[in-house]
């Protein structure tokens, strides 16, 4: 039980009247510094009151959103309280939560009045494996004399539990692992790189084995580490809207759309970040980029990917690459033609040449590569299309990725039918081409 | 026990001690300043805490230059003025009034008793803080215990 300053002034005064009294041998002052000592008593014994009446009322009712949580993830748990607060008392009640947590919110807590019930939601994300048992709750009552807090930890108060399943149970299943020491150990390896690339705050989702806890420790908060290597490379996916003027199968484009939200949440999971880009044609649409938060991904998809209007098309635009192997097989048919052929062959080869010299960048090119310089390097490109209408623009978007040395994959419905990948081979070089289901 | 009775026994009991006091009072600007406080902070409209702050610094002067004059007067209005400030609703419940006004009132009876008998001042003082050091020992433990039925057992 602490006094508050209105408590200490009495105290301070009764204390120098009885010493006035005792020095100056007045009965009158150690009389009156006596009674006054008697207020804060009588304050103190209605505050005990008070605070009886006000635990006894109290009742916490705790709903987790599940019992069972994976490691690292966010559990959202709301809690009840209930209680009578007497007349100029004031409670203030937060929860006792268990370390190895990380609470994205504030400390949830709550202020009551006067009022009778209140409820808080809050979300925890716990780092360590087991039984996570919420402890109970912290009281401070207080009014205008005294002030005091208690824990409540009885079992009416705490729990319930909630299991927190490990990370390795997962681990693997939907990622590419590392698969240094899989056969001995059977499992897979946690082995992400031998270098640091850069340090991080924690994000949900990530596995818990890459917190560095030196770091953590030494600025309060969760951080990370994120290693030199293949794996934890983030992707770039490219998803290639169709025209909105043009027909176009919207089942297919529903499932398009559904294999870009899995692959995307799933780049997450694997490197803790995933950046899409929205085209329709050569025109950039949209774009987010470093996103970690996998239901903010998701309602970006839902809200931007949609049939965009295509103001420009790119079957006009010529590829520096493509000119050049024009010229190269220009030159090789030049020595076994007619005189006729070869003058024509010529004058072609010329105006390649030409156009060669004065030649510019397209807009899209140098937007496209901009981006993949300032966030790159990735991983790999997948580039997603149902590859409908005009397609002249998939062949700019494979010629950057190419020329950004990343690995890049063009899927697509199309692809089930082999005469249509055909036509797609002889444009994607280096590029894979999957069929999606 | 209502509060309008309780004020006005406070009342009754700070106007006996003036009376037996007067008479032989030494100090009466003492006297006077103390009372005219404490009957302006009845009179004038303040609010709970000043009147408490007023009721309560007013009554030093007051019940010093009465007890100056008669000792005993000055105990009666001590009780009085005890009383006034001890009827607020917000200090003490309505459900423990009459217990706190017989210990308050019974309080200064005992201890008016302890100084007014002695010969010394001194055996009064250490008294008194003996007795202030064990009610705060009783009150911390009783909060103890009740702290302890909301925990839970230690493992």
């Amino acid at each position: 039980m602490r006094p508050t300053r209105c408590t200490y002034t009495l105290v301070a005064a009764s204390s120098v009247l009885l010493v006035t009294g005792l020095i100056l041998e007045d009965p009158g002052f150690l009389l009156v510094g006596a009674s006054l000592a008697l207020i804060p008593f009588a304050a103190a014994i209605t505050f005990q009151k008070k605070a009886r009446s006000l635990l006894d009322s109290v009742s916490v009712n705790r709903r987790p959103e599940t019992r069972v949580i994976r490691q690292g993830m966010e559990c959202t748990i709301t809690t009840d309280i209930a209680c009578s607060v007497p007349e100029q008392t004031r409670a203030d009640i937060h929860e006792l939560l268990p370390v190895g947590l990380i609470r994205p919110d504030a400390t949830p807590k709550l202020s009551l009045p006067t009022g009778s019930a209140s409820v808080m939601t809050y979300t925890l994300i716990p780092l360590v494996h087991g039984s996570l048992w919420i402890n109970g709750i912290h009281i401070e009552i207080a009014d205008r004399f005294f002030r005091t807090g208690t824990d409540m930890t009885a079992p009416s108060y705490a729990g319930p539990v909630i299991e927190v399943l490990p990370v390795p149970l997962f681990a693997g299943t939907d990622a590419c692992p590392d698969m240094s020491g899989t056969l001995e150990k059977d499992r897979f390896s946690i082995f992400k790189g031998a270098t640091i690339r850069s340090f991080r705050e924690y994000v949900p989702g990530d596995d818990s084995r890459i917190i560095d806890w030196k770091l953590s420790a030494k600025y309060d908060k969760v951080i990370v580490r994120e290693y030199v290597s293949q794996e934890t490379m983030p992707g770039l996916i490219v998803l290639d809207l169709p025209d909105r003027s043009a027909t176009y199968n919207t089942d297919e484009f529903a499932r398009l759309i559904n294999r870009v939200t899995g692959q995307a949440d799933q780049i997450i999971r694997t490197t803790g970040k995933v950046s899409i880009l929205l085209i329709s044609g050569i025109t950039l649409a949209d774009m987010l980029l470093d996103e970690r938060r996998i239901p903010r991904m998701i309602s970006w998809i839902q809200n931007e990917a949609y049939p965009r209007n295509r103001l420009y098309h790119a079957y006009r635009l010529e590829i520096t690459r493509d000119i050049r192997r024009t010229r190269h097989s220009i030159r090789r048919e030049l020595s076994g033609t007619t005189t006729k052929l070869q003058d024509f062959l010529g004058s072609y080869d010329t105006i390649l040449s030409q156009n060669l010299a004065h030649r510019e960048k397209y807009v899209f090119d140098i937007q496209f590569s901009r981006l993949l310089l300032a966030n790159g390097p990735f991983r790999e490109i997948l580039v997603y299309s149902l590859l409908n209408g005009d397609v002249s623009h998939v062949r700019h978007i494979l010629a950057v990725a190419q020329d950004a040395h990343a690995d890049s994959r063009l899927l697509s419905p199309v692809f089930r039918d082999p005469t249509a990948r055909r036509r797609f081979i002889r444009i994607a070089g280096s590029t894979r081409l999957e069929a999606l289901a | 026990m209502t509060s309008v009775p309780a004020i006005a026994a406070g009342w009754a009991l700070v106007l006996l001690g003036g009376m037996l006091a007067l008479p032989s009072s030494p100090s009466w600007p003492a006297l006077l300043v103390g009372g005219a406080l404490l009957v302006a902070a009845q009179i004038f409209s303040l609010n709970k805490n000043d009147r408490l702050i007023f009721r309560a610094f007013a009554g030093v002067p007051l019940v010093i230059a009465l007890a100056a004059a008669a000792f005993w007067a000055g105990v009666v209005a001590q009780a009085g003025i005890l009383v006034l400030i001890l009827s607020r609703e917000d200090i003490l419940p309505t459900t423990s009034m009459p217990v706190l006004f017989v210990t308050g009132i019974g309080s200064v009876l005992v201890v008016g008793a302890l100084i007014g008998l002695s010969d010394s001042l001194l055996l009064p003082f250490l008294l008194i803080c003996a007795g202030v050091m064990i009610c705060a020992g009783i009150l911390w433990v009783r909060l103890y215990r009740l702290k302890r039925n909301y925990r839970s057992p230690v493992p």
